[in-house]
């Protein structure tokens, strides 16, 4: 039969641990840099202002459409070509400390049309106005964290205390992380890409609830050995069916990159770096968590 | 075959409800026969606006104005009843406290002696109906403040948010638009979506449009004395609101502080004849009272009036024809505006007394225009005004554009996936790969089921949710493997891999249903689609990892002598 690892595969997944939380630790301060000088690329979902997508019926530079852009709206235009197409741009209006009534997008249709050619194709044209993105912002930062507080809650209904914790460590790490990527590469944040990194939280806490469930299983069996020599064990054990399903998500992932279109690139460019990120903290995040918080706090007693 | 018997009859039912549900989808609602339409589902599944294409709105009600509007009411019932009990009143103010809160709102009465304030405290006691109570701390004693009950306006508030939705709906319906949805989302915002728009522009206009139709007075003889300054006072068209907003300007400097008490100025515009476009606009005066107001309306039409121009005719009820004959026999021969919104759109010269309770409104629109106009006044108009906050716009070519794409990339990805799990798992992997397409075809019908629209995000969710469904077969797989290793024999290897990779499965998918269903409570628009999508995936999955595969596996082990398995 096929096998990606040996069965009688025995890393010291543990002994490494250091340096795997080292990696992550300097990963984790190049992102928060990252966040805190470069700051977000925020879409217009969550920035407010106007983005549109338009076809013109023959090819124009982008100082035409920047300037049938800026007669058009208030505020800094900036026109961008879509998927290296030069009939096809991307225009995004910054309306911010603009008048909300200037924000008007359904005549630009006819405005385009009157001077470029009837040929003239408005894609879509998004209006948000800066009151509805500061609350987008709140509500998707709420919902990342009732969502890690109701699984901590879980873990620590089913598992012990010290589960919860790593598993929620190792979660927040995944979204850091994701956060610095699209820090680091500029890539815009919108509606789509909060969906995508909830999925991944739910995707690494998954990955880490499977690994813990069979740390559980091997606490009942051996009781003598060590906490951390079990951990290993259960890491080599779950190795395969860790590394497959991420293969899986991530081939997928991959399809959605190169055949969804210009909309679904963004999403799954986040889900092929948090399914990166979320197995990678569910075999050297996780673990250690819980191990540290063990022998902080002592073993936790479970009622059932 | 006994012990299989219940999972077998569970999975063909739910296999032919899913057929039910999805044959809508397959062949088109119109192609099915009547009989199906009136016993079955008949429903197919809906698209988002973002693959269809179409306007999604979201508007919020300025619910503070209609409060005002109310302040302003009970301000006026108490002059009246004050003057009516003889006191000498200077003047009743509305003074409305901070936005978006009620009990900061107060009535200031200035009383012209300190003689009336007794007068008034025994009429507010005896009106309980007003709400009113008297703020003595804030009062003085010619000046004396009312506090209303923030009850009464936080129910006025509520009331205009309802009658606003209430509007903007008879406005859709008669424009006519395909199954718009329209939803009061949160306190004051409100949602509309319509497909298959082909000018938003104008759907926009017509649902923005205040539409308050009001009769008043032109003061003449203001007029002509300010003759001069009106005189320098001519604009182009202000449609554009910085122009508007700079030409309001000049005129409120030039001529603010020259009207007389209870007259205010409004801008007439006069369209061109041919292009029917708005090319000058100046100040009128008018006499502040409305004489009567598009609440006596009850039906507006367009008809052709001489020389064709489209007009809109007008007809009032009983009562407002009654008042609308009265005001015409009583101030024949003066100018009578009609003012919408605050722009008069003719002011002609009152001839004779008008019985019958008829009039129109000239104005010089076209036809189109014209039609509009008719639409809103027949549907009444807001009760406050509306401001955008979110627009979204999704022209058909790009729908489609992303239903091929979110096709071919769900294609592609599903056929990567099973691909792998055929070569890895051999026979284990086909059975799970039956397993991934039973999933497939429930998730879209429990789509179906749920009335759920599909987005763009919800195309991508399909495709993430079976990736991440095979999971939970992986995870079996490596665990009969496991017991495999361990000299189990086939049977006891495969009872004990499902029986080991429950607990696994079950906290793992919960844990993540968890957060999905957070995903859909925090969510708007396409982040619900698609939490709907993974949390509906999630429960699936573990159906069919769980109960079919495991009994395609009892199945076989009851029928045959298993001596290997292929996993």
């Amino acid at each position: 039969m096929l096998e990606i690892f040996r069965h009688d595969l025995n890393i010291d997944f543990v002994g490494k641990s250091k340096v795997a939380v080292g990696i992550s630790v300097v990963v984790i301060a190049l992102c928060l840099g990252s966040i805190a000088v470069r700051g977000f690329n925020w879409g217009v979902d969550f920035r407010g202002g106007i983005l549109a997508q338009v076809r013109f019926d023959r090819d124009l530079s982008p100082a035409e459409v920047h300037e049938a852009a800026s007669a058009l709206w208030l505020g800094e235009v900036e026109a961008q070509n879509f998927e290296g197409s030069k009939r096809e741009y991307l225009i995004r209006i910054d309306t911010r400390g603009k008048d909300e009534k200037s924000l008007a997008g359904g005549a630009a249709q006819q405005a385009f049309v009157d001077k470029f050619g009837a040929g003239t194709q408005i894609g879509k044209i998004e209006m948000v106005g800066p009151k509805v993105g500061a609350e987008l912002i709140q509500k998707g930062a709420l919902a990342l964290l009732w969502s890690l507080v109701a699984m901590l809650l879980y873990i620590w209904f089913r598992f012990t205390l010290d589960f919860g914790m790593g598993a929620v460590w190792a979660t927040f790490h995944d979204v850091m992380v994701m956060l610095g990527a699209f820090s680091l590469s500029r890539r815009e944040i919108n509606l789509p890409i909060v969906a995508a990194l909830l999925t991944i939280v739910g995707f690494s806490m998954n990955d880490t609830i499977i690994l813990f469930d069979r740390v559980r299983e091997n606490l009942g069996r051996r009781r003598k050995a060590d906490f951390g020599e079990i951990v290993n064990i259960s890491v080599n054990e779950t190795l395969s069916r860790t590394v497959l399903t991420s293969l899986t998500v991530l081939l997928s992932s991959i399809a959605l990159f190169f055949f969804g279109g210009g909309v679904l690139r963004d999403f799954s460019f986040a889900m092929i770096v948090g399914v990166l990120t979320g197995t990678w903290s569910s075999i050297f995040i996780a673990s250690p968590i819980a191990m540290w918080w063990r022998k902080r706090f002592g073993v936790p007693v479970k009622k059932a | 075959m006994r012990h299989i018997r219940g999972r077998l009859i569970l999975t063909v039912a739910l296999t032919l409800m899913s057929v039910l549900l999805l044959l809508p989808t397959m062949v088109g609602e119109k192609n099915l026969p009547e009989w199906w339409k009136s016993v079955l589902p008949s429903k197919r599944l809906s698209l988002g606006l973002d693959l269809k294409g179409g306007v999604h709105l979201v508007f919020e009600v300025e619910s503070d104005k209609a409060v005002e509007v109310e302040l302003k009411h009970i301000a006026d019932n108490v002059r009246r009843g004050l003057e009516d009990e003889g006191a000498v009143v200077d003047r009743v103010e509305a003074s409305p406290g901070q936005p978006d809160r009620h009990d900061d709102d107060r009535v200031r009465v200035h009383l012209a002696s300190a003689d009336g304030r007794p007068t008034l405290e025994a009429l507010v006691k005896k009106n309980k109906g007003w709400g009113l109570t008297v703020d003595s701390g804030a009062s003085t004693d010619t000046e004396v403040v009312l506090s209303p009950d923030p009850k009464v306006l936080d129910r006025r508030r509520d009331e205009a948010i309802e009658q606003a939705i209430e509007v903007i709906r008879n406005r859709i319906d008669q424009y006519g638009v395909g199954e718009p949805t329209i939803q009061r989302q949160g306190e004051e915002r409100v949602l509309v979506q319509l497909a298959g728009v082909e000018n938003p522009a104008e759907a926009k206009a017509l649902i923005q449009n205040t539409a308050l139709l009001e009769f008043k007075l032109i003061d003449s003889k203001a007029e002509s004395d300010l003759k001069e300054v009106l005189a320098g006072l001519k604009f182009g068209d202000l449609t554009e609101e910085n122009a508007k907003r700079d030409a309001e300007a000049k005129v409120e400097s030039a001529l603010g502080a020259k009207l007389p008490v209870g007259s205010a100025w409004l801008f007439e515009v006069k369209r061109d004849k041919i292009t029917r476009k708005i090319v000058q606009a100046y100040p009128r005066i008018v006499r502040k009272e409305t004489l009567l107001s598009g609440a006596y309306l009850s039906d507006a039409r367009v008809d052709f009036g001489q020389l064709h121009n489209p007009q809109v005719a007008l007809r009032f009820d009983a009562e407002g024809a009654k008042r609308f004959a009265d005001i015409t026999g009583e101030h024949t021969r003066e100018f009578l505006a009609i003012v919408l919104d605050n722009t008069i759109y003719s002011a002609p010269v009152i001839r004779q007394r008008i019985s019958g309770g008829n009039a129109v409104i000239e104005g010089g629109f076209d036809s189109r225009e014209a039609h509009n106009l008719a639409i809103v006044l027949r549907a009444g108009s807001l009760p406050a005004p509306l401001v955008l906050l979110e627009e979204r716009t999704v022209g058909p070519e790009l729908g489609q554009k992303s239903v091929q794409d979110g096709k071919i990339a769900t294609l592609v990805s599903t056929a990567a996936v099973m691909l792998f799990m055929m070569i890895y798992y051999r026979r284990g992997g086909m059975l799970a790969n039956v397993a991934l397409m039973l999933n497939l075809m429930y998730l879209m019908a429990g789509l179906a089921a749920f009335r759920a629209t599909l987005t763009l995000p919800g195309i991508a969710g399909i495709a993430l949710t079976l990736a991440m469904d095979v999971d939970a077969n992986i995870i079996i797989l490596e665990r009969i493997r496991e017991e495999l290793r361990a000299g189990k024999t086939p049977r006891s290897a495969m009872e004990a891999g499902y029986d080991r990779a429950f607990s696994a499965i079950f906290d793992s998918k919960l844990t993540t249903l968890i957060a999905g269903l957070i995903l859909y409570q925090f969510g708007t628009g396409p982040v619900r689609g698609f939490a709907v999508t993974l949390s509906l995936g999630l429960v699936i999955g573990m159906f069919t990892a769980l109960v079919f595969t495991r009994m395609v596996y009892d199945y076989v082990f009851a029928t045959r002598r298993v001596t290997t398995l292929s996993v």
